[in-house]
């Protein structure tokens, strides 16, 4: 069966070239994981890891699950690169499922010990190869690699994380993460390349990934059963690459804060008789976060604005939610409470402070209003079930904040959730549980 | 050559059973179980004990969870060699690899920095009362680079409102601080809860999540059964809500076939907030003392709602979750020195429980130091 190729990263400088692909990634059926292409020209021979040693240090450390962080990137080799890969898919502590491709490299010269080597290996690791016939079919959305910035790279390689997740309840969650943050960066950004991988990580999610879901039974699909939508369940909803995209172009078109939008758009494909499809999916993947901005943003009418918010991070905690969190509440600061369930929610949005606070003195307008717009953010590490340790966290949060200024949103695991909310009660403060 | 104060710069930590974080929803085993983490100057060493001939493969097992990143192991190969059956890295004692021989007592445990035996009690403290905290910080030491690890630090320091000095060891003084808290002799005792704190109940409310089937609603009615017996309630009352019956079709059927006394009560509840609030509302009308308990989870406007609306009154909310880490001793009585020392115990924690139905202080003990209880009279 032919590839289908979702995603190529292409190599600027060979734009004639038949095949300037660094890395591609599609799939064969619905039955087996995805397919990542790395190229070659991966290594240090032809510099391209020096060009984009922040992308591929992004992808490295997502699909590793932060547990590589790798440095010098620009100085591996080849087989290096095929490695980490292998190795981020291969682990059980990681959230993500693929197979390794490689082309078929003809060698004129095959005494040398590093083709011999490299032969080998080929030979012996659990590679698949593909031939340029098959590599050079189109792919949904091809993005040519020249002189982005590191906002673009991460935006990238949260899509590559986003497309590569296993069918886990965290892999469905890590995809929507991603999916969110390339939102936001569409938002700020409006950049056209953006606008093509939030559409794909949403189709990919409904056409490639609830197929595999849906074909889950028990006991697999036991992951499932407490979350409020099963991925699975997209299965049935049909919608089309052109209105997907549609629905993301539009996001743009609204003045004022993200989450206001989000809410807007939403409602008016609501109403729209043939775009029903396209509202349910959005509500599916954004509902959640509209309805944490309208309710915040319902007390804020009430009450006023609040300078700071503690909230719990929930699977769906990302640099999207604190932004709409901080548009809604009006707070520069948030605490968020963490358990070891969201520590990949909370390293990866660390990961994207440390890159936006990159462009503190930039030029960009755009970037300095999402660094203006982006609440500081601390975190705290909670329990989901350590009830002495729990009481004298939230005590600690809670006496640690003045009185009147704060809002507690408490959201996420349910025993610190309602903790925090009845603790913020009692001490007479402002506090939603949603 | 380890120099200095060795108790600043090395220690132990005997026994650490890690679970995979990102799988609190489900708890599974653990991941891998390691029966020395020795930290030696914030860098880590495994020290295997082998005591099997089939423990070499173990080190397969440790090639698949972080493939990349694995953590350095030695064996302690007193009973049996590895090397026999795999390339591994043997010592006859902890002690010669590290050049303790002038130490009193060898390596310290990181905790209480003490015997053996009594890190281990401090390690089962730690896993009853503050098991994920434990869980994330060896999570880090061992599968983590320093960048995350020490985010992960930090984060635990501020919690615990701790201001960490940068002239020693952040870990070490972490360490420390955990096993003062956690590890004191009284701490048994301190939270030793009786089962008059929730007495006299006479009605029990069990609020069904959304996803439960067969089998966890059959788990459910025993917990349920289990607490009325305990508290001498008169009836048990399954509230069902119509998103939990989208989810599951035959559940109201189901939960009057599995039903094994006369005092457990499926309702099929058609609108859920409202009739909730009228069951609520009946029993407080008549002054009765109610017990509301959620398994697992539940919706939280739902219960924001119950919460708003019967501040004052004598509705106690009490939260059990599916699964905890607890001590393996406490749950299954006798401990092998051998043997791990934790485990995830589920069926809403009765598989750690039963064994207790007849002593009512240590079922409330060990369900309260895992669940949360909250009494809307206190909050007036």
């Amino acid at each position: 069966m032919p590839l289908n190729w979702q995603f190529k990263l292409l190599y600027e400088e060979d734009r004639s070239s038949s095949s300037n692909e660094i890395l591609a990634i599609g799939f064969d059926d619905y039955v087996n994981p995805k397919i990542i292409y790395l190229s070659r020209k991966l290594g240090s021979r032809r510099k391209i890891p020096d060009r984009c040693k922040n992308l591929l240090k992004n992808i490295i450390r997502l699909l590793s699950g932060f547990t590589i962080e790798p440095v010098s990137i620009d100085k591996l080799k080849f087989y290096d690169f095929i490695r980490l890969f292998l190795s981020c898919s291969f682990s059980i502590l990681t959230p993500f499922r693929y197979n390794v491709a490689l082309s078929y490299s003809k060698y004129d010269e095959h005494t040398r010990v590093d083709v011999v080597k490299a032969i080998h290996a080929r030979l012996t690791m659990p590679v698949s190869f593909i031939d340029y016939a098959d590599l050079s079919r189109e792919s949904l959305v091809e993005i040519y690699y020249d002189s982005f910035n590191e906002l673009l790279d991460l935006s990238i390689a949260s899509l590559i994380a986003g497309l590569l997740t296993s069918i886990t309840r965290h892999g469905y969650y890590i995809r929507l993460i991603m999916m969110h943050t390339n939102l936001l960066f569409h938002f700020y950004t409006e950049s056209k390349e953006v606008l093509d991988m939030c559409t794909l990580l949403a189709y990919d999610t409904v056409n490639w990934y609830a197929k595999q879901a849906h074909r889950l039974c028990e006991p697999e699909i036991a992951e499932y059963h407490y979350m409020i939508y099963d991925p699975g369940d997209l299965v049935n909803i049909k919608v089309s690459w052109e209105d997907l995209k549609e629905y993301f172009k539009k996001l743009t078109s609204y003045d004022g804060d993200l989450g206001k939008t989000l809410g807007v758009l939403l409602e008016k494909y609501k109403s729209y008789n043939n775009k029903r499809n396209v509202y349910k999916i959005a509500d599916r993947f954004f509902g959640r976060l509209k309805d944490i901005y309208n309710t915040v943003k319902h007390v804020v009418k009430n009450e006023h604005r609040f300078d700071h918010v503690v909230t719990i991070a929930t699977e769906q905690w990302s640099p999207l939610q604190a932004l709409i969190i901080g548009e809604a509440s009006g707070a520069k600061e948030i605490t968020v409470l963490y358990t070891q369930n969201t520590l990949y929610q909370r390293l990866y949005e660390n990961v994207f402070q440390e890159i936006i606070s990159k462009y503190e003195n930039s030029m960009n307008k755009k970037v300095n209003k999402l660094l203006h717009d982006y609440p500081r953010i601390s975190y705290t590490f909670i329990s989901s079930t350590d009830i002495e340790y729990i009481n004298s966290i939230i005590e600690n949060v809670i006496a640690s904040r003045r009185k009147g200024d704060t809002l507690f949103i408490s959201q996420g695991p349910i025993i610190p959730a309602i903790k925090l909310y009845i603790e913020a009660l009692r001490h007479g403060e402002k506090a939603i549980l949603v | 050559m380890l120099t200095g104060d060795s108790r600043n710069v090395i220690c132990r930590i005997i026994k650490a059973g890690i679970f995979d974080p990102s799988l609190v929803y489900t708890f599974m085993d653990t991941v891998t179980e390691y029966d020395n983490i020795v930290i030696v100057n914030d860098q880590v060493l495994v020290i295997e004990d082998i005591s099997k001939s089939l423990e070499w493969s173990k080190k397969i097992l440790y090639k698949f969870l972080a493939p990349a990143s694995s953590v350095e192991i030695l064996w302690n190969c007193e009973r049996v060699d590895i090397s026999e059956f795999i390339p591994g890295l043997c010592i006859d004692r902890l002690s010669e690899i590290l050049d303790l021989k002038k130490s009193l007592h060898g390596i310290k445990g990181c905790f209480k920095g003490s015997s053996e035996e009594e890190e281990i009690k401090c390690m089962e403290d730690l896993y009853l009362y503050a098991s994920e905290l434990l869980n994330l910080m060896l999570y880090s030491l061992v599968f983590m680079p320093k960048r995350y690890r020490d985010l992960i630090i930090n984060d635990i320091a501020n919690s615990l409102g701790l201001e960490l000095g940068i002239s020693r060891s952040k870990l070490m003084q972490l360490f420390i601080e955990l096993g003062k808290r956690y590890c004191r002799e009284s701490v048994l005792e301190k939270y030793v809860v009786s089962s008059n704190m929730v007495k006299p109940i006479e009605e029990i409310y069990v609020l069904i999540p959304r996803g439960v089937k067969r089998y966890r609603l059959k788990i459910i009615m025993v917990l349920a059964d289990s607490l009325c017996r305990i508290l001498s309630c008169s009836n048990v009352f399954l509230l069902i809500s119509k998103k939990v019956k989208e989810k599951t079709p035959n559940i109201v059927e189901l939960c009057m076939r599995e039903r094994n006394n006369e005092k457990t009560i499926c309702i099929d509840l058609e609108n859920e907030d409202r009739e909730l609030r009228d069951y609520v509302s009946e029993a407080i009308s008549k002054n009765r003392n109610v017990l509301v308990t959620i398994m697992g989870d539940y919706n939280k406007r739902s219960l924001a709602r119950i919460i708003n609306e019967y501040r004052g009154y004598g509705i106690n909310i009490l939260i059990v979750p599916e699964v905890a880490y607890m001590p393996k001793r406490l749950c299954e009585g006798s401990r092998d020195s051998r043997e791990k020392i934790v485990n995830a115990y589920g069926k809403y924690l009765m598989q750690c429980l039963s064994s207790y139905m007849d002593n009512h202080d240590v079922f409330w003990n060990l369900l309260l130091t895992k669940s949360l209880i909250i009494k809307l009279q206190d909050l007036a």
